[in-house]
């Protein structure tokens, strides 16, 4: 993790500083709003009176790391007249996110390390080089949240640049990395020292919130039963019968990377110049043209194999070892775009019962 | 995750940029197949026997092949070849393509054949249909290299006569004395059976070497590449023989897309091929299919 | 940034999403968690519904065929050059093929073009035939029942009776919501030819055969209310359907199980609820439970686009006026005449669809309006849109993307897509949806609302309209019940549309069930081969070819297929996706055999798509006077190894 040699600090920021403190960030500010019927999505920029309080929101439709790797991104456009000529687009600005959640913030941990394992992905890093990450733990967990079980909150011991704790009229500030140092030090004159009463009352209040969960998903379990290939066929497929290849989960989860690429061309212009573009859009594997050859054949020909091939993905002890965690934060986000209630919770749940909820004995 | 990987991202290439490269020449192989020959903007590149290449039609798209020049030959035109049969729309495309034409690629990527490996062991190639020009970049690296290595055996197999590629090569290679030639057809024309050649699928040509040159199982180290069917029954022949598992070496074929471990397309199980493979030991792959739970070839 | 809150406008479930964009166009979706249809949930034609706006294949600018030369054109000059041309026309010589993707504000506009600009009763979608089995119910349906029911009222019955719903992927909503139930350890009682993903979570599945439904389900109310006359024996019965006595016992103990019934179909299933009759004696059924304690009854039938209800209710029917009224209902035609401000309305049924091709075929009809590309997928037949379309001496196309109908036309205006058009649709469940601009117009691209009052304009008729929201002001008027639209509500999703039609099911005698008559397999011919309309898991317009995911997703086949199980399959030596021969008495052809385990034994099925192409040994279809729909054959099949 960036900086984990830093010196952890911790300390106050009262809540009438807060305001200050945000219009003190260069560069774009995400931060969560609410959205016209009320969703909570991260908006860049918005106007500071309109960013969320802790205890207003749970966490975003969509997660912010999507701000790093969008749905759709233009790798690169270019110019066809005689020679290619090819253009990038400009360099991002420095990003700060406010208000991101500990399981989002343990998934952007993740994503670096994923866009800059073997070779690096320079839209990716790029952006991740220039974000600051200012999170606030999770006191009022949500009706589906399960961060606790995957490493992924309420509370972040390390992964955080910065992590606030909401104590009602001041915040308990912890740095935890160069990045968070960084923004800290240019800024000491919102900071008091922090008391030490204060970071056992943090550790008490996460102590607390782990109460708090209403649901709990058995990751370890989930990951010895799959990777042992202890599941029955009749429990795959009887899961994969309820999943209409919507897409809906892998678009949802911050772990999730896969995506398409795919070119635009324009007609040409006056000058004779055709133009277009490379871009980058999120992609599946439970789509059946995911991992269909250019000859047509389809290795993964059904939907139960696709649907299999997601949860080895997620849960293989194979692919934990190399990405040194499991391959879900817990942020419950699945639950709600899940047409067929197999959502993470549900499957995991039912690989530890070996029983699918909804089945009925005939 | 280490500062320098994030500095690097800033400062180095951008990883999905392509390299331009100028179409030199164009070879009509079979009458879907034709040979690309291209000369890089960045000038020669080093690469392995059986790493690939994504190259760009823009506006249309990007797409993975096998170099099938070897690196001896880049180092002395200064060019790299890919082999391309027309079955998609980046390939439909490219067979548009005249010399002087302008693509975009990024290579060398993938692993290629671990040749190291096969230094001073017998070597048996056997290739299938358009699997051949990987193996043709291996071979040719291996017969400008030949005192680093044993007996080699190339055995290639095509549905019809005029399904092979590297025609004018083959009949060079047949000539060799430093090279054991076998080829076969599924179905023979009348010319292929004026000449009397054979006809069957490629592992009716393993009796025949057992004959003329018998594998001696932990001195031998095959290479194996078309489709996959072909591979599975080569596979099987070569385990008759005793080859050692991780003596057998394949590439595999997935739908590769960015050719760097990010898109996803090609994984199997926690292994990508693009990254991981192309090339893989059927000692890997056996291991690989244990751990996803699906099938490898 | 963010858009305010639209629609999806791929299918009739309506989910509501927001589009995301940044400084080059839109980059994605938003599902909107707090939309009571969508619920957060977005299928994957939601998901990419965004892409078609970043697509760069578009028709740009009008064009005009002059000469045998096909040249743009200026849009001005080509409005004044497509009314000069119309001019030439009787009001009878004139069609109109509009669509069930654009605005109710545009099919409201299309209906007054047609009726008081043309004077003209020759509207239609193709999509309407449809529709005309529901709608013709609708007058019918008695106090109590609720018809059709919502997506969340159908999440909280206790018993789901789902009727030839195929596909978990065709109304993903709907979807949700039967998946909800059966986590929940509701009843669900499926009636499918198709043994789909619902099939095993049902607590009883029925496989009927093949247009039996009407008589099961006479048969089912026959059992639970002792009133309903059932003209079979119970022999006759199980020969028809298939299904045993003792199974329509199992089947009314489980309906008589629950409180709170919901009864879901698809009004586009060929195998199903495609006939009148099956719609009425699915009222029939449920009237009789009504009898029998059940406390709430709803039916939601299921359409296929994204407002296919709204241009019912907008009045692209050739019988039709705005707000489901007849052509003939002296207080719609009196208020037709003083909102448009014209003396009278054409009183002489106009043409459907497939009376206005095969008109422009004969030479009765020689100018067409073709709006949408609606035919493409509905009146799958290239060679008969061909026919019918080099036949006409005037084809006037406003349309997105360049196809066989724009390749005819004389005048094509290009059309706006999804995501840039605005205005209000109709969803499955009669709820109003608000459309959002999300994206400036390609080109000189614009919804057909607003070529129509030009060409109304050039005509001399002076139409226009500052917004749509000015169009929807007017409509309020025009139609009575839906004064009290507002777009704040229809923002919210609040505004549900219950208005009775006027179509009464004249036609059809209560005790009329029609028999099915099907051809019997033999040794030789062991398959019973059946058109369905399913081409793909989900059913799309155009719209989703120029979404580069969907594309990919959609590439898979487009030579002709049979759907076959895998067994059956191997026993007739064949693999998935092997070149075949299909045999049937009347000849054979060329297919590709896709394996299908949803499919039952005994049964191949064809999808729609490429009936025409498969004429010759399938057979000839035939148009349901009733209804306007293509009515298919069945034959008898056997499949084998193509050399």
């Amino acid at each position: 993790m960036s900086g984990a040699s830093a010196e952890i600090r911790a300390m106050v920021l009262r809540k009438e500083r807060l305001n200050d403190l945000l219009w003190s960030i260069e560069g774009q500010l995400a931060a969560p709003i609410r959205l016209e019927h009320g969703e909570v999505h991260f908006a860049v920029n918005p106007p500071i009176e309109q960013i969320l309080q802790d205890s207003d929101y749970v966490n975003s439709t969509i997660s912010p790391v999507a701000l790093l790797f969008p749905q759709t991104e233009i790798l690169f456009n270019f110019k066809l007249n005689g020679k290619p000529q090819i253009e990038f687009p400009k360099e991002p600005q420095p990003l700060t996110i406010f208000g991101i959640r500990s399981c989002d913030v343990a998934a952007m941990r993740y994503l670096e390390m994923f866009f800059s394992r073997k070779f690096i992905d320079t839209p990716f890093m790029e952006r991740a080089s220039r974000t600051t990450l200012i999170s606030i733990a999770c006191q009022r967990p949500g009706s589906s949240c399960f961060c606790p079980c995957c490493a992924g909150g309420p509370f972040l011991e390390e992964g955080h640049d910065i992590q606030l704790t909401d104590f009602g009229d001041i915040f308990l500030v912890e740095v935890g990395s160069h990045k968070g140092a960084q923004f800290a030090d240019g800024r000491m004159e919102f900071f008091e020292p922090a008391p030490c009463e204060l970071i056992e009352r943090r550790n008490r209040v996460a102590e607390e919130t782990l109460q708090k969960f209403q649901i709990a998903s058995h990751m370890g379990t989930g990951v010895r039963k799959l990777t042992s290939r202890s599941v029955s066929e009749e429990l795959w497929n009887m899961m994969a019968a309820r999943c209409i290849e919507c897409g809906g989960c892998a678009f949802v989860c911050p772990l999730c990377t896969c995506f398409d690429v795919v070119d635009h061309k324009l007609p040409p212009d006056g000058d004779g110049a055709a133009r277009g573009w490379r871009e980058r859009c999120w992609d599946c594997c439970q789509f059946a043209g995911y991992s269909i050859e250019a000859a047509g054949v389809n290795p993964r020909p059904n939907k139960v194999s696709r649907f299999k091939r997601r949860f080895y993905h997620k849960l293989s002890y194979f692919y934990m070892e190399m990405d040194g965690r499991v391959g879900c934060v817990g942020c419950g986000r699945c639950i709600q775009v899940c047409f067929g209630v197999v959502d993470m919770p549900a499957v995991v749940n039912t690989l530890r019962e070996e029983k699918l909820l909804g089945v009925r004995l005939r | 995750m280490a500062m320098e990987a994030l500095q690097a991202a800033c400062n180095g290439k951008h990883l999905y940029e392509p390299v331009l490269a100028r179409i030199v020449e164009i070879t009509d192989e079979t009458p879907d197949v034709k040979t690309f020959t291209l000369e890089l903007e960045c000038g020669a590149i080093e690469y392995r026997p059986g790493q690939f290449a994504e190259v760009s039609v823009f506006g249309v798209g990007e797409a993975p092949f096998g170099i099938s020049s070897s690196p001896t030959w880049t180092k002395r035109t200064g060019y790299i070849q890919v082999t391309v049969r027309a079955v998609g729309r980046v390939t439909g495309a490219l067979h548009q393509l005249n010399v002087g034409d302008y693509v975009g690629v990024r290579a060398p990527l993938g692993n290629g054949f671990p040749v190291e490996r096969a230094e001073g062991k017998r070597v048996i190639i056997v290739g299938g249909g358009i699997g051949l020009p990987p193996l043709r970049s291996l071979l040719n690296y291996m017969l400008d290299n030949r005192e680093r290595f044993g007996k080699i055996t190339l055995l290639y197999g095509a549905r019809t006569p005029a399904d092979r590629v590297y025609k004018r090569e083959l009949d060079e290679w047949e000539r060799r004395d430093d090279l054991e030639y076998l080829d076969t057809v599924d179905i023979a024309d009348e010319e292929w059976q004026r000449l009397g050649k054979r006809v069957g699928v490629v592992t009716t040509l393993f009796p025949i070497i057992d004959e003329q040159s018998p594998i001696d199982p932990p001195n031998t180290i095959a290479f194996i590449c078309g489709p996959p069917i072909m591979i599975h029954f080569v596979i099987i022949e070569l385990e008759k023989r005793n080859v050692p598992d991780e003596n057998i070496i394949s590439t595999l074929e997935r739908h590769m897309k960015c050719g760097v471990g990010k898109c996803g397309h090609c994984a199997i199980g926690h292994k990508y091929v693009c990254t991981d493979g192309p090339v893989f030991s059927w000692a890997e792959m056996k291991e690989l299919e244990w751990m996803c739970a699906e099938p490898t070839v | 940034m963010v858009s305010a809150r639209t629609t999806c406008g791929f299918c009739g479930c309506g989910c509501g999403l927001y589009v995301l964009s940044d400084g080059d166009g839109v980059i994605g979706v938003i599902p909107s968690e707090a939309d009571v249809v969508g619920e957060g949930r977005l299928c994957i034609r939601g998901w990419h519904i965004y892409q078609p706006l970043r697509d760069t294949d578009r028709i740009l600018r009008a064009i005009v065929s002059l000469n045998g030369s096909k040249r743009e054109a200026d849009y001005k000059d080509a409005v004044s050059r497509a009314a000069e041309a119309l001019k030439k026309f009787s009001p009878n010589q004139i069609g109109i093929i509009a669509s069930a993707t654009g605005t109710n504000e545009d099919a409201y506009i299309a209906t007054k073009f047609a009726r008081a600009v043309i004077g003209t009763n020759n509207i239609d979608f193709p999509g309407r035939p449809r529709l005309m089995p529901t709608l013709m119910q609708l007058g019918s349906v008695d106090e109590g029942i609720s018809m059709p029911c919502t997506l969340n009222e159908l999440a909280d019955a206790d018993l789901l009776f789902c009727i030839g719903i195929g596909a978990s992927t065709r109304y993903p909503q709907v979807t949700a919501r039967i998946f909800k139930s059966v986590v929940e350890m509701k009843h669900l009682l499926l009636i499918d030819t198709w043994h789909s993903d619902f099939a095993p979570y049902a607590s009883l599945h029925i496989s009927p055969k093949p247009f039996s439904d009407a008589v099961l389900l006479r048969a089912l109310a026959g059992i639970l209310d002792s009133a309903v006359k059932v003209p079979f024996s119970d022999d006759e019965v199980s020969s028809i359907t298939g299904v045993s006595s003792e199974q329509l016992r199992a089947m009314g103990d489980l309906l008589l199980g629950g409180k709170r019934l919901a009864a879901v179909y698809d009004t586009a299933s060929l195998m199903h609820m495609c006939s009148p009759h099956c719609v009425r004696e699915l009222l029939v059924l449920i009237r009789a439970l009504r009898g029998r304690g059940i406390e709430w009854c709803g039916i939601l039938p299921m359409v296929e686009r994204c407002n296919s209800n709204g241009a019912l209710r907008m009045g692209i029917a050739p019988m039709l006026l705005p707000g489901l009224k007849s052509i003939t209902d002296g207080e719609a035609v009196r208020r037709a005449c003083s909102i448009w401000g014209i003396d009278g309305l054409p009183q002489v049924m106009g043409m459907s669809t497939s009376q206005m091709l095969s008109a422009a075929v004969s030479g009765d009809l020689k100018a067409l309006i073709i709006i949408g590309d609606d035919l493409l997928t509905d009146v799958p037949d290239e060679q008969r849109l061909r026919d019918a379309l080099s036949k006409v001496e005037l084809l006037i196309a406003i349309s997105s993307y360049h196809s066989p109908l724009t390749e005819a036309a004389r005048f094509v205006f290009p059309r706006s897509i999804w995501g840039e058009t605005v205005g209000t649709l109709v969803n499955t469940e009669g709820r109003m949806r608000r459309l959002i601009r999300v994206a400036e117009p390609h080109g000189d691209a614009m919804q057909e609302w607003q070529v129509l009052c030009d060409l109304a304009t050039a005509l001399g008729f002076k139409m226009s309209y500052s917004s749509s929201d000015e169009v929807l002001d007017e409509l309020k008027r025009f139609v009575p019940e839906y004064s009290d639209i507002e777009l704040d509500e229809v923002g919210k999703g609040t505004c549900l549309l219950r208005e009775k039609p006027a179509c009464a099911p004249e036609n059809i005698t209560h005790e009329e069930i029609a028999i099915p008559e099907l051809p019997s397999p033999s040794d030789e011919f062991p398959l019973l081969l059946l058109v369905e309309r399913y081409y793909l898991p989900w059913h799309a317009d155009t719209l989703a070819l120029h979404s580069s995911t969907l594309r990919r997703e959609f590439r898979l086949r487009f030579t002709p297929y049979v759907f076959v199980n895998s067994a059956q399959g191997h026993s007739f030596g064949l693999r998935d996706g092997m070149p075949a021969l299909l045999k049937t008495p009347q000849g054979s052809a060329r297919v590709t055999s896709v394996f299908n385990d949803a499919v039952p034994a005994g049964i191949a099925i064809l999808p729609e798509m490429f009936f025409a192409q498969l004429r010759q040994a399938v057979g000839q279809e035939r148009v349901d006077e009733l209804t306007g729909a293509t009515i298919y054959p069945v034959t008898v099949a056997a499949l084998e190894r193509a050399r």
